[in-house]
C-alpha cells in the first residue's frame, strides 16, 4: 500500500469515466428538442422533464444508501450503464408519454447511482492515500467525455436527426462496459472495497455539522450556477445571428476543456493546501461569471466568461468526492454522503432555473444575472464563514490500520 | 389462486368471445358525410419544421411550430415557433403573425416558409405565454 502516492495507471477507469460521461450528454435539455420534433406540446414536455428532475433529486439519497449497501460497486456501475442505455433505446423507439417518463426516471436514477459508484470503485482501487490523484484524473476524463459527447451528439443531431442521438447514446454503453471489465480486481483496499469492519451509523453522518455546511454551500453554488448558462445561451441566440449555435457549442464545450486541464491540478492543491482554499477559488469564479454576464452583451466576452465555469467545475468536481471521503473515512457511508451533496445540487439547480426564469420574464435578463451574482457571493461567503477544513492530517491513510473516521 | 371454472363462468366467457367475434366481423359504421383529405394535402402543424429562404440562398430550416394562437372565432392569428440553440441549450420561443407563414404542398405533406429574414426572427421578442401580450413578428 506504500506505492499509492503516484497515480496507478488505470486506463480502464479513465475510459470508464470518459464513456459514462459521453453516454449521458444526450439527456438533459436535448430531450426537449427531441420531443418537440415528435409533436409533443410544450406543457407535456415541461411535465416530463419536471418529473425526470424530481426523480433525480429524490433518488440521490436512496441511491447513495443503495450503493453503500451493495458490496460489489462494479455491479452498480454496470447496472447504471445498462439502465441508461435502455432508457436511450426506449426514447428512440417509443416517444410516447409513458415510455418517455419511464426512460427519464430510469436514467435519472441510474445517474444518481453511477456517479457515487464510480467514485467508490476508484476509492476501492487506489485507497484513500491515492484518492485525490485519482479523482483529479476521473474528473479530467469525465470532462473530456462531456466535451466529446456534446460535439458528437450536436453533429449527429444536426446531420442526421434527433432520434439518432439516442441510438448513439445507447451504442456508447458498449465501450463503457468494456472499460469497466478492464478494471483490475482487488488491487488495493479502501473504504467501499470491503464491507467496513464497523459500518458507521447513517444518522451520525447526517448530524455531522461539516456535512450540513457542505450541503449548504453546494446548494447556494447551484442556486447561482444552474441558470447562468441557459440564460446566457438565450441571449446569444438573440444577438449573434448565424454563429449563435457555434457560440453556444463553445459555451458547452469550452468549460469542459478547462475542467479537463485543471482537475488534476485542483485535486493536487486540495491535498497540498487543503480543501477550503480550492473551494473558495472555485466558488469565487461563480459570481464573477454572473457579473460579466450582467454587464455585457458581447458574444466574445460571454464565451470567455463561460470558461470560468470550467474553473468552478474543476474545483467542484474534485472536491465533492474528496470531502465525502474525508467525512466518511472507513465508515462505509461514502455514497450516502455524496447522495446528500447530490440532493443539495438538485434542489439548488431546480430553484435556480425557477428563480432566474421568473426574474428574466418579470424584470429583465440583467436583473436575473445580478440576483444570481448575489447568490454566488452568498455562496462564497458561506464557504468562507461556514465550511470547515476537512482534509485529514497527512499520513492518516498510510498506516495499515486507520483508526480515524 | 386459481378461480373455480364453473359452467356459469364458462358460459359467460363463451358469450363474450362470440360478441367480440361479431364486432370484429361487422365493418365500422362511418357517418355518410365525411370529407376525405388525400395524403399530402393536409399535415399536422405541431412540431412541423419552418424554413426561411435567405435572399439568393437555399432554404434553411429555422425552427419548429410549437403552438398556434387562434382568435375568439377560431381563426389562427399567430404561430409560436421554437428555434436556435445547441443540444437544447439556448432555444428561444417567438410568435410570428399567421400571415407571415406561407404554406405550399410538398411530396410528403406541406412546407412552411416564414416570410421574414433571419435577423428579424432572431431579434424578435420572446413569446411569454398567452397570459402576456403577444408580440408577434410580421414581415
Amino acid at each position: 500500500m506504500s506505492k499509492q502516492r503516484s497515480p496507478p495507471g488505470l486506463p480502464g477507469l479513465d475510459w470508464l469515466n470518459f464513456f459514462v460521461a459521453t453516454l449521458q450528454t444526450g439527456f438533459g435539455p436535448f430531450i426537449a428538442v427531441y420531443l418537440t420534433g415528435n409533436k409533443w406540446t410544450q406543457a407535456s414536455i415541461g411535465l416530463a422533464l419536471g418529473a425526470g428532475t424530481a426523480v433525480v433529486v429524490l433518488s440521490q439519497v436512496p441511491a447513495g444508501l443503495l450503493v453503500d449497501a451493495i458490496r460489489r460497486k462494479r455491479a452498480a456501475v454496470l447496472a447504471g450503464i445498462l439502465l441508461v442505455a435502455a432508457s436511450a433505446v426506449l426514447l428512440a423507439v417509443w416517444p410516447a408519454r409513458l415510455p418517455v417518463m419511464s426512460a427519464l426516471a430510469l436514467q435519472g436514477f441510474a445517474s444518481c447511482m453511477m456517479a457515487p459508484a464510480i467514485a467508490a470503485v476508484s476509492l476501492a482501487l487506489v485507497g484513500h492515500a491515492g484518492f485525490a490523484d485519482r479523482i483529479g484524473r476521473n474528473a479530467r476524463f469525465a470532462a473530456m467525455g462531456n466535451a466529446s459527447g456534446a460535439l458528437l451528439m450536436g453533429v449527429c443531431g444536426t446531420l442526421l436527426d434527433s432520434r439518432a442521438v439516442f441510438w448513439l447514446a445507447a451504442m456508447l454503453a458498449a465501450p463503457a462496459i468494456l472499460a469497466l471489465r478492464k478494471l483490475p480486481h482487488g488491487k488495493a483496499r479502501g473504504a467501499g472495497a470491503l464491507p467496513p469492519p464497523h459500518r458507521g451509523s447513517a444518522s451520525a453522518l447526517l448530524r455531522d455539522p461539516r456535512l450540513l455546511a457542505l450541503a449548504g454551500c453546494v446548494l447556494l453554488f447551484h442556486l447561482c450556477n444552474a441558470a447562468l448558462l441557459p440564460l446566457a445561451a438565450g441571449a446569444l441566440t438573440r444577438q449573434s445571428g448565424d454563429v449563435a449555435n457555434l457560440l453556444i457549442a463553445a459555451c458547452l464545450i469550452g468549460p469542459q476543456i478547462v475542467v479537463a486541464l485543471l482537475s488534476p491540478t485542483a485535486s493536487a492543491y486540495a491535498e497540498r493546501w487543503g480543501r477550503r482554499p480550492v473551494m473558495l477559488l472555485g466558488f469565487a469564479a461563480l459570481p464573477l461569471r454572473a457579473v460579466v454576464f450582467a454587464g455585457t452583451t458581447s458574444p466574445t466576452l460571454i464565451v470567455a466568461a463561460q470558461l470560468l465555469d470550467g474553473v468552478s467545475g474543476a474545483a467542484f468536481g474534485v472536491l465533492l468526492p474528496l470531502i465525502a471521503a474525508d467525512l466518511t473515512g472507513d465508515s462505509g457511508r461514502f455514497n450516502l454522503c455524496l447522495g446528500v451533496a447530490g440532493l443539495a445540487v438538485g434542489v439548488g439547480a431546480t430553484f435556480s432555473t425557477i428563480l432566474a426564469g421568473r426574474l428574466a420574464t418579470d424584470l429583465s435578463l440583467h436583473a436575473a444575472f445580478l440576483v444570481l451574482a448575489l447568490v454566488g457571493v452568498a455562496a462564497v461567503v458561506a464557504v468562507a464563514r461556514g465550511m470547515p477544513e476537512t482534509r485529514l492530517p497527512a499520513g492518516t491513510w498510510r498506516a495499515p490500520d486507520p483508526g480515524a473516521g | 389462486m386459481m378461480p373455480h371454472f364453473t359452467p356459469r363462468i364458462a358460459r359467460e366467457v363463451r358469450l363474450r368471445l362470440s360478441l367480440l367475434f361479431v364486432f370484429l366481423l361487422v365493418a365500422p359504421a362511418y357517418a355518410d358525410d365525411v370529407q376525405v383529405i388525400a395524403p399530402g394535402v393536409a399535415d399536422e402543424l405541431l412540431g412541423h419544421i419552418v424554413r426561411v429562404i435567405p435572399e439568393g440562398k437555399a432554404p434553411e430550416n429555422i425552427g419548429r411550430v410549437i403552438d398556434v394562437l387562434v382568435d375568439t372565432d377560431g381563426h389562427p392569428v399567430a404561430a409560436v415557433l421554437d428555434f436556435g440553440g445547441f443540444l437544447g441549450v439556448g432555444n428561444r420561443k417567438i410568435a410570428v403573425t399567421w400571415s407571415s407563414l406561407q404554406f405550399a404542398p410538398a411530396k410528403d405533406g406541406l412546407t412552411i416558409t416564414l416570410a421574414l429574414d433571419a435577423d428579424s426572427i432572431r431579434a424578435a421578442p420572446d413569446y411569454m405565454g398567452p397570459a402576456k401580450p403577444v408580440q408577434a413578428v410580421s414581415p
